[in-house]
């Protein structure tokens, strides 16, 4: 979970690099439970450190800065799913690999629950990473995915609904 | 509660991800290129709105603005249906008053017709018995087929009429001049024959009347500020 700051982050003249120890792990655990990839988690976390450093200047609200980095992993992971599933209907078509199956990669050699979670589609893992990780509300969640709470109350429901076997199992 | 579990189990995966305890290499550095682009950017959209914006302002305050014409408050046929624009002059000397139709004389002074385009130039004499001044465009409108046209004049647009208006003093019984043009040549009809024209001086509410005739296209008008030597 990402750390909450009680401290305001002086955004202006502080150091990228102070930002980036500060926060860098909380959004790599968030980019990882959504992408189910270190590495890629670690990339778009870097990605969005960089991308916010334009914008640094602009925050208004010191304290804002762990919001608008969270905000931006979720954007980035999307984006990233999205050009995968063009990428991916593209091989398809020219009939060169064949179909990847799942969201995540090599669920086969993680645990069941891993690769339940992973086997959600990305909205609805997102949907439950936030409500249940980040511990945001559906008002929240709805704002940061920018749907409505009722889609992230249908989103969290359906994802429920299939890890609840595993979920129950568990216990 | 299933919740719960739910949490213990993302925050079990979530462990898997290594601390974050050094800034990856090159980050920094693609951070300030990116500040570097954005700052860039920035004052380039900034300069060029502030460009932009004297570009406009230089345009507006050399090109001769267009009057709509507009018609008076009160059915008053001394009030004609434009008014001028003038800009009274830090320079103008105390006690004189602005010059007034109820102290002036209108009058065609000369008339040129060649290609459908109509020249004329007016002649206001001062009947006062005091000096007036003035500065600005006379407002025009012109009296076709029992009404006021309303005509929307254009001030400049020929090489003569251009300048800026000046300030003038006008002697008792000397003159002041304008210079219109205007079409007889409409698109989409007859011109308009008037048979009377009047005009307001800046300034002033008071329209001075003078019978002439002519034919008009009513969107055509063109006029020159008052200036006081006669023009050729």
């Amino acid at each position: 979970m990402m750390q909450a700051d009680v401290e305001p982050v002086r955004i202006e003249g502080a150091r990228l690099a102070d930002l980036y120890v500060r926060h860098a792990e909380g959004a790599v655990r968030l980019a990882y439970l959504i992408t189910g990839d270190r590495h890629l988690a670690e990339d778009l976390v870097q990605d969005a450190f960089v991308k916010l450093a334009g914008r640094l200047l602009h925050i208004r609200d010191p304290g804002g800065f762990e919001a608008y980095l969270r905000r931006t992993v979720v954007n980035l992971a999307n984006s990233y799913f999205r050009r995968r599933k063009v990428e991916r209907r593209y091989v398809e078509r020219e009939g060169g690999l064949p179909p990847i199956q799942g969201e995540g990669p090599d669920v086969a050699t993680r645990d069941a629950a891993r690769a339940a979670l992973l086997t959600l589609p990305v909205r609805q893992r997102t949907a439950i990473v936030l409500r249940f990780y980040e511990d945001l509300s559906e008002a929240q969640t709805a704002e940061l995915m920018g749907c409505r709470p009722g889609t992230v109350k249908s989103l969290t429901s359906r994802g429920m609904d299939k890890l609840r076997p595993l979920l129950e199992g568990a216990r | 509660m299933i919740e719960d579990r739910l949490r213990e189990l993302l925050r079990d995966v979530a462990d898997e991800t290594p601390p974050q305890t050094h800034v990856p290499p090159g980050l920094v550095g693609r951070a300030h290129r990116r500040i570097a682009v954005v700052a860039t950017t920035a004052v380039l959209v900034v300069v060029a709105m502030v460009v932009g914006s004297l570009v406009a302002v230089r345009t507006l305050a050399s090109a001769p603005p267009t009057v709509p014409a507009t018609h008076p408050p009160s059915p008053r046929p001394s009030v004609i249906s434009s008014h001028p624009t003038t800009t009274p002059p830090p320079s103008s000397p105390a006690g004189v008053a602005g010059c007034s139709g109820a102290a002036s004389a209108l009058a065609v002074d000369s008339t040129q017709g060649a290609a459908g385009t109509m020249r004329t130039v007016w002649r206001i004499r001062n009947t006062g018995t005091a000096s007036c001044q003035v500065n600005g465009y006379p407002a025009t409108d012109f009296h076709a087929s029992g009404r006021w046209l309303g005509v929307q004049v254009h001030h400049g647009g020929f090489g003569d009429i251009n300048e800026r208006p000046t300030h003038i003093v006008v002697q008792p019984g000397a003159s002041m001049y304008f210079v219109s043009y205007w079409s007889d040549v409409t698109g989409t009809g007859p011109c308009s024959q008037f048979d009377r024209v009047r005009v307001t001086l800046p300034n002033d509410r008071t329209a001075i009347e003078t019978a002439a005739t002519g034919c008009i296209n009513p969107s055509s008008v063109d006029v020159g500020p008052l200036v006081k030597a006669r023009p050729a």
